[in-house]
């Protein structure tokens, strides 16, 4: 019997001792799992923080470099819409339409070096970011700039698409006018009669744009003419395009043509012609009318006039008019 | 500079080359507009051109005599010498299309020559009335006829294109030899509004006249005149102009290449430009008399730019362009053809800027002015003649 009380003691000492080592088993191992799990959560935590911040921090901003990269950016597109008109104006009339179409082609390049340039400087970029941002920018552009907008992203695609083009002679909405400047949101018209026009981009979204030259240095003039059918329609029609060859301002190398068509209440002549300069168009039709009218003179024809009632008849006879 | 002229033969329409320009004069010119802004003080010549004298119209003629055409005439016969002796030419019409600006009258100079027939136009007020009784030559026959400027057989006008058409008509019918002279600016307006090209043959013209055409003219002008033995130096370096390059033979002095550069290959431009800029020598200079002992020498001054009125470029332009359509036009005349008609004094400025000169109630565009009444008519995008 006493050599049994020594075994059990030995078998408690031992049961024991495997007790503790679990123990610290089970310890070192949930310490090794709570290292992993630290390990794992900090980098998804930080990138939480980081999406949270969408604008860097101020200390991090430098507003002087954004106010640097935008004055010089001003200052850039100033001198471009300021000197390349000049000297489109002085230099050969052959650059002058390259020379003002460049002018917003250049703006926008400046521009979006500016914006890709200041916007890492102000926000903190990332996709979600991004996300956040344009989710934003969605909500506010529908409620409140909806038109603007799209009048600047008309105005980017009028750039490469160029319905018009600074310098152009285009008509929109019962406008006619040069193009004097292809601004962000729109642009600038100048009428024959000295008139500027805004027009913003968003019309070509909607309604239809002519372009009477489309960037070419000459455009197609009209001078119209309206006669009495009683005359020799070929004599008429040879004296027209004499007088289209000699006008001062003939461009050689496009056609000149008389079209005749006979109307109920006359015959209506046309001479289509180009000068040499689109600038001249509208001295071009005077001379072109001026000179006509001498030489259906000359040929003893008569040109329609719409009938002159004047005040006191109008009053109390019907106007015919055609 | 006694080298032997060659005798060209004309070339046909569409082969002038101009001469090339040289590159610092190139650059000079491109930035001397900028630079003469900034300059305060000039550059100091060689001998000034103020203390230079400038010398009579009578003078000059001693020293570069008449004509200024050089030796287009005797190109000229060169060119057609077989085809007058040819009794059936396979073609009996010879174009010949020459730059404006002729006062020395090529065609007609050798037609005289060669004593051949030449048809004059009727004056411009009959061609406008269409009163002009024109007697053409008969259509068959012997001898060569001469037309020596087609240009004087219109006025652009509407009423005077008939005569011309009338005439073309006429010659179309041939059967016999006839030359045709006519300026270059005018073929282009003649192949426009009367399709003068589908009567005539292609027309033939002269080779542009580079540095050493140049040389080889000028030199035998000057040996020819009063100024033989004389040496012409440049006033800014004292370079003489005429003095050769040992290698090639060619001319060794710029100022050539930048007169038939600027002359844009014409002869006649090029006599009237270096003319204007020959000087006499002031008399008892140290310097000259230090450099250069016992020798006689004339200055020749760099060229001269132009520039049109700044006020009224656009009618002064519309008036040049004209006046090269026709040769020449009398005020009331250049009043017709033109659109404005509140420009009275327009031919008053001209002809004090020297871009227009008058004999009698003419007016011509002066030679010297030439390139640069071209290089403004082509800035301001008017049509130009080709050659």
């Amino acid at each position: 019997m006493q050599n049994d009380a020594p075994e059990s003691a030995i078998e408690q000492n031992a049961a024991d001792t495997a007790t503790d080592l679990a123990a610290e088993t089970a310890k070192q191992a949930s310490g090794a799992g709570e290292e992993v799990a630290d390990k794992i959560d900090k980098p998804a935590q930080e990138a939480s923080d980081q999406a949270v911040q969408l604008i860097n921090d101020w200390q991090d901003i430098s507003l002087l470099q954004i106010a640097g990269i935008a004055f010089a950016v001003w200052l850039a597109i100033a001198i471009v819409r300021r000197l390349l008109p000049f000297l489109a104006e002085r230099g050969p009339s052959q650059l002058r339409l390259y020379l003002l179409a460049a002018v917003p082609i250049i703006r926008l390049l400046l521009m979006t070096l500016a914006v890709l340039w200041i916007i890492p400087i102000i926000f903190n970029v990332t996709f979600e970011n991004f996300l956040v941002i344009a989710g934003g920018a969605s909500v506010a552009i529908g409620f409140a700039f909806k038109d603007y907008v799209s009048s600047l992203i008309a105005g980017v695609v009028a750039v490469f698409e160029r319905p018009y083009r600074p310098g152009d002679w285009v008509e929109i909405n019962d406008d006619y006018g040069e193009v004097q400047s292809v601004g962000l949101r729109a642009i600038r018209l100048k009428t024959a009669a000295d008139d500027i026009i805004t027009v913003p981009h968003l019309v070509s979204w909607q309604g239809n744009i002519s372009n009477s030259n489309d960037g070419a240095q000459t455009l197609m003039c009209i001078a119209d003419f309206y006669l009495v059918p009683d005359h020799d329609a070929s004599e008429v029609r040879g004296a027209l395009r004499d007088v289209a060859m000699t006008s001062a301002y003939l461009e050689y190398d496009k056609p000149v043509l008389v079209v005749m068509s006979e109307k109920p209440w006359g015959t209506h002549y046309q001479v289509k012609a180009y000068p040499f300069d689109l600038r001249d168009q509208f001295v071009f039709i005077t001379d072109l009318s001026v000179r006509g009218k001498e030489a259906i003179a000359e040929l003893g024809a008569t040109q329609v006039t719409s009938p002159y009632i004047s005040s006191e008849k109008k009053s109390s006879q019907p106007v015919v008019t055609f | 500079m006694n080298r032997s002229p060659e005798v060209l033969k004309f070339q046909p329409l569409g082969e002038f080359t101009l001469p090339p320009t040289p590159a610092d004069e190139t650059i000079r010119r491109f930035a001397e507009n900028i630079w003469r802004t900034l300059r305060r003080e000039k550059e100091d010549p060689f001998i000034s051109d103020d203390s230079l004298r400038i010398a009579t119209t009578r003078k000059l003629n001693k020293i570069v005599p008449p004509p200024a055409c050089g030796p287009l005439l005797a190109e000229m016969k060169e060119t057609f010498s077989d085809w007058t002796q040819d009794a059936e030419p396979a073609h009996w019409m010879q174009l010949v299309v020459l730059p404006p600006c002729d006062h020395s009258n090529v065609v007609r100079s050798w037609a005289t020559q060669g004593g051949h027939v030449i048809i004059e136009p009727p004056d411009r007020e009959s061609i406008l009335n269409g009163t002009a009784d024109v007697d053409l030559p008969e259509a068959t026959g012997d001898g060569v006829i001469v037309i020596p400027r087609l240009e004087e057989w219109f006025i652009r006008h509407r009423n005077g294109l008939k005569l011309l058409r009338r005439l073309l008509d006429h010659l179309a019918m041939m059967q016999r030899h006839c030359v045709i002279g006519c300026n270059s600016w005018a073929w282009g307006f003649f192949e426009k509004t009367v399709g003068a090209d589908l009567v005539l043959p292609i027309g033939v013209t002269l080779h542009a006249f580079d540095a050493d055409r140049l040389h080889a003219w000028f030199s035998h002008l000057v040996e020819s005149g009063e100024a033989e033995g004389k040496v012409f130096r440049l006033n800014k370096n004292g370079e003489d102009i005429f003095r050769l390059s040992g290698d090639e033979g060619s001319a060794k002095s710029d100022y050539l290449m930048t007169l038939a550069a600027r002359s844009l290959g014409i002869p006649w431009v090029a006599w009237h430009l270096w003319r204007s800029s020959l000087r006499l020598a002031p008399k008892d200079n140290n310097r000259i008399a230090d450099q250069f002992p016992g020798e006689q020498a004339l200055w020749v001054a760099e060229l001269d730019d132009f520039h049109l009125p700044k006020n009224h470029v656009s009618t002064a332009l519309l008036a040049l362009h004209a006046l090269l359509l026709h040769h020449s036009l009398t005020a009331e005349e250049l009043s017709i053809v033109l659109p404005s008609v509140d420009e009275s004094n327009l031919l008053v400025a001209l002809l004090e800027a020297e871009f227009v000169e008058r004999d009698g109630d003419n007016y011509y565009c002066y030679p010297t002015a030439y390139p640069t009444i071209r290089q403004c008519l082509n800035d301001a995008g008017f049509p130009l003649d080709r050659l």
